[in-house]
């Protein structure tokens, strides 16, 4: 069953993802009629569903919420804030059980215990709906689903009419309580029916544990609800007890064992001729009817002429006679109706690759487009004949296939941004509701697609900066409309790509970061002198808040800033060798940006030359390439500096950075008239980096550096170029 | 076979049990597939569940009755009520026979044969 199994906590994940949607949809807007449907219809699938499966607990809490769902549907009962916690808790409960069976294949041993979040749903007409009580006594067999699944000799043995229901789990614990469930049953009244069944698939013998009840047990009695509560007296919260009617077993005039599925499907096939319907409804149900008694009887070993059947099939009572007396007795040897082949099935499923299988697939393009590149060299070495023509022509095309491998290798591990966008439509609504704030979300750009160990490296911060926005930069509604705002807020979490990078960007319009505040707190907490502080621009007072040790709870209060955890956000960001930036304008909000490399598998760099060797920047660090004259580069001592975009910006020579001589170029008569310059943009402001000299970008794959070299700071790694040769890729932040 | 059910367990398990027995069954998500998948290659069994999207199975089922090409086909609905006015209601639009989910794999095997004109109590593929 494991497969199936799989497939169900796959499509359980799905409905839960669906239901949480359209709850928040729905309490936004109590008219939705398609979020009501599609909440319903979840609830619904995952009931029948989990149903296949030993997992009473978890069929109970969505019956319950189905069956609060069809109140709402059918505007028996409205939609509270109160009422969408709970459901919320009821999908929240569902999510950690799916997770639970995804890593153990059964429910956590304490699911039974979630029976009061049952109750919460199917007993929370607490806020004056019509809805009948938890507990009570239910007159409608559909309370009882497993009634209706009794088999023919079970039905022969409870016999008909009204009987009462008794559906009782006991508590895990009961034998320590002094409950013997059985005793239990012996003082019920006319007891006809007993099944107990496992609520939990067994475990191993070495693993039972004999003290703990992990049993059901439903009955059926034909005594009065009345005269059958008594005996339950001392196990109210464990059993429920509802009467139901039983339909009278038709006794089947047809020569078929009693009580066979094929005696009850005959018998419905005339039933069906005598249901109401128009000329050519019940026509077409005939042929229908024809068709089945015929191949029931096929399958019985007694085959009928289908003309004969059908004459039959004129109503009800000639078809019951037919099948009486009709061809009951001839022998047969005819050739049972094979399955008319169908044409192959295609449903559209997605595919789950393990992730080390899509690795191995990584390298090995990567390693294909090393070999492609040492291809080039070789074909320029052969010249220009005939072969060397045929081997360029070869060359281009295999350039261009493997290009394309490589790009459909690495589409592979794309994901759309939903799947890091999709908690926090619910965690704004949470949050805000602590809060006591309105705030509306807007998401952009959901579809926008990156690797997923980017992915997975944007999920924490993501939560973190859209927390943050909440707590410290959204204001209160009072506080908004003092201040000409409307009351609500707005954030807006917006994805796109740039750059071969991904880009977030969390903006909201609250109170944003007040620069004079950032640098008192800075000083205050000793990160800056007061005269560094004073020096500080507003933008680089700002950025503070990334700075290691400057945010702790104690420094939020008195900052309309925020600041818990933002370190932390920049430290994950750049790891994954990306960068933060942050603009907040005093009074009218804040834009935190988190730009990224699209994956992490494959890194596009800048080569760049310095002393004679090729360096890789990355390009996400990247800012800009341009030409400084060398009158523009202003010198105090060694330190350097330039003006770009009026903003100064420091500069530094790769050259010194490595532990090479100067350019002598640099320092002879023949003075270069401008050097080469790479914006580098750092989380903590742009530093422009001088280099010999700047080529290609290129899509490389980094490895990172092993053995002695591993302790060699300033280098991400090493990569090799398309045409074989070797880089050094760095890492600047390190270096800087 | 047609199995028409949008929840993919309910329609992997199904297609398991049949298998297992030598039906060969084809999938569809919802009515309009299922009518689709049924035009193309008249089943000789659709086991239909009520509650889909885009179209449910009572419609379905109206639909595959007024097909001339379909009409005849027996037709098992299988849903999570219980209670006698679904079943009636199930009946009304076209179906042949009711199975409440979950269904117990030998019972809708048993029907699966029965409906399909397969001998119920030999062993092996038609």
């Amino acid at each position: 069953m494991s497969e199936l199994f799989d497939q169900f906590v796959v499509e359980a994940q799905e409905l839960l993802e669906t239901a949480g949607a359209a709850l928040l949809a729905l309490e936004r807007d109590p008219a939705d009629r398609a979020s009501v449907d599609e909440l319903f219809r979840a609830f619904h699938t995952l009931k029948g569903s989990s149903a296949l499966f030993d997992m009473a607990p978890f069929t109970r809490l969505v019956h319950a919420g189905e069956d609060t769902l069809s109140l709402l549907r059918d505007g028996r009962r409205g939609m509270t804030p109160e009422l969408a916690d709970r459901l919320f808790r009821a999908l929240d409960q569902c999510a950690r059980w799916v997770a639970a069976l995804e890593e153990t294949g059964a429910l956590p041993a304490d699911a039974a215990a979630a029976e009061t979040l049952v109750r919460g749903l199917s007993g929370g007409s607490a806020d004056g709906d019509a809805a009948a009580g938890a507990g009570q006594p239910d007159g409608q067999s559909d309370a009882f689903p497993w009634v209706a699944t009794l088999t023919g000799d079970e039905r022969g043995a409870v016999g008909e009419g009204a009987l009462t229901v008794i559906d009782y789990t006991p508590d895990p614990e009961c034998f320590f309580t002094g409950d013997d469930p059985l005793a239990l049953f012996r003082r019920v009244p006319d007891l006809r029916l007993m099944r107990i069944e496992p609520t939990e698939p067994l475990p191993p013998l070495a693993q039972m544990d004999p003290y703990r009840c992990i049993l059901r047990f439903r009955a059926l009695s034909g005594a009065g609800v009345e005269a059958v509560t008594p005996a339950f007296r001392s196990v109210p919260d464990q059993v429920r007890i509802g009467s139901v009617t039983l339909a009278p077993v038709v006794p089947s005039p047809v020569a078929a064992p009693p009580d066979s599925l094929a005696a009850a499907m005959l018998e419905e096939q005339a039933r069906i001729l005598d249901l109401p319907g128009g000329t050519a409804e019940r026509q077409s149900r005939r042929a229908a009817v024809a068709r089945t008694v015929t191949a029931i009887l096929t399958a019985l070993g007694r085959p009928a002429e289908r003309a004969a059947v059908e004459t039959a099939c004129a109503d009800g009572g000639t078809l019951r006679r037919f099948l009486a007396d009709g061809p009951a007795d001839k022998p047969t040897d005819a050739e049972p109706r094979p399955a008319a082949p169908a044409p192959s099935p295609a449903p559209r499923r997605a595919l789950r690759v393990e992730p080390e299988r899509m690795d191995a697939l990584m390298a090995l393009v990567g390693e294909l487009s090393v070999m492609k590149g040492q291809l080039g060299p070789l074909v320029r070495r052969a010249g220009d004949g005939e072969l060397a023509r045929d081997m360029k022509a070869f060359s281009a095309r295999l350039d261009s296939l493997v290009g394309d491998l490589r790009h459909a290798a690495l589409r592979l591990r794309l994901l759309p941004l939903a799947r890091v966008f999709d908690p926090l439509p619910r965690l704004v609504r949470d949050t805000a509701r602590r809060l006591d704030k309105t705030v509306e979300l807007v998401l952009e750009g959901a579809e926008t697609e990156a690797d997923k160990d980017i992915l997975d490296v944007l999920g924490e911060p993501l939560l973190h900066l859209v927390r943050n926005a909440l707590d410290h930069g959204i204001e209160a509604p009072e506080r908004r409309t003092a201040s000409g705002k409307p009351p609500g807020g707005t954030l807006r979490v917006r994805g796109f790509q740039d750059k071969g990078g991904v880009v977030v960007e969390v903006s909201d319009d609250g109170a944003g970061i007040d620069p004079a505040a950032m640098r008192r707190v800075a000083v205050a907490k000793g990160l800056l002198a007061p005269d560094a502080a004073a020096a500080l621009g507003d933008d680089d007072a700002v950025r503070l808040v990334f700075a290691p040790g400057f945010s702790t709870a104690g420094s939020v209060s008195d900052l309309s800033g925020r600041g818990v955890g933002m370190d932390a956000v920049r430290a994950a960001v750049e790891r994954a060798g990306g960068r933060v930036e942050i603009a907040s304008t005093p009074g009218s909000g804040t834009r935190v940006r988190l730009a990224l490399p699209l994956t992490l598998s494959i890194t596009r760099v800048v080569v760049v030359e310095a002393a004679g060797s090729l360096y890789g920047i990355p390009v996400t660090l990247v800012g800009g390439v341009q030409r400084v004259p060398r009158a523009d580069i202003h010198g105090v001592k060694r330190a350097e500096s330039i003006v770009l975009r009026d903003r100064v910006v420091p500069l530094v020579r790769l050259r010194r950075l490595l532990g090479q001589p100067d350019d002598e170029r640099v320092q002879g008569e023949r003075q270069r008239a401008a050097d080469c310059v790479v914006l580098a943009e750092l989380s903590d402001g742009p530093v422009a980096v001088a280099v010999d000299d700047v080529g290609e970008r290129a899509d490389v794959v980094l490895r990172p550096m092993t053995g002695v070299l591993r302790g060699l700071r300033g280098y991400a790694g090493t990569a090799v170029l398309g045409d074989g040769r070797l880089i050094l890729v760095l890492d600047l932040r390190e270096l800087l | 076979m047609l199995v028409v059910d949008d929840a993919v367990t309910v329609r992997a398990f199904s297609r398991r049990v049949l298998e297992a027995d030598g039906f060969v069954v084809d999938e569809a998500v919802n009515g309009i597939e299922g009518l689709e998948r049924a035009m193309a290659a008249p089943p000789d069994l659709v086991i239909v569940d009520v509650n889909m999207r885009k179209m449910d199975g009572y419609t379905m089922l109206r639909v595959l009755r007024r097909d001339p090409s379909l009409r005849d086909v027996p037709a098992i609905m299988i849903s999570t009520e219980s209670k006698d006015s679904d079943r009636e209601q199930a009946l009304l639009a076209g179906a042949n026979w009711y199975i409440v989910k979950p269904p117990r794999p030998e019972v809708l095997v048993e029907a699966a044969r029965l409906l399909t004109g397969r001998p119920v109590d030999a062993e092996g593929a038609p």
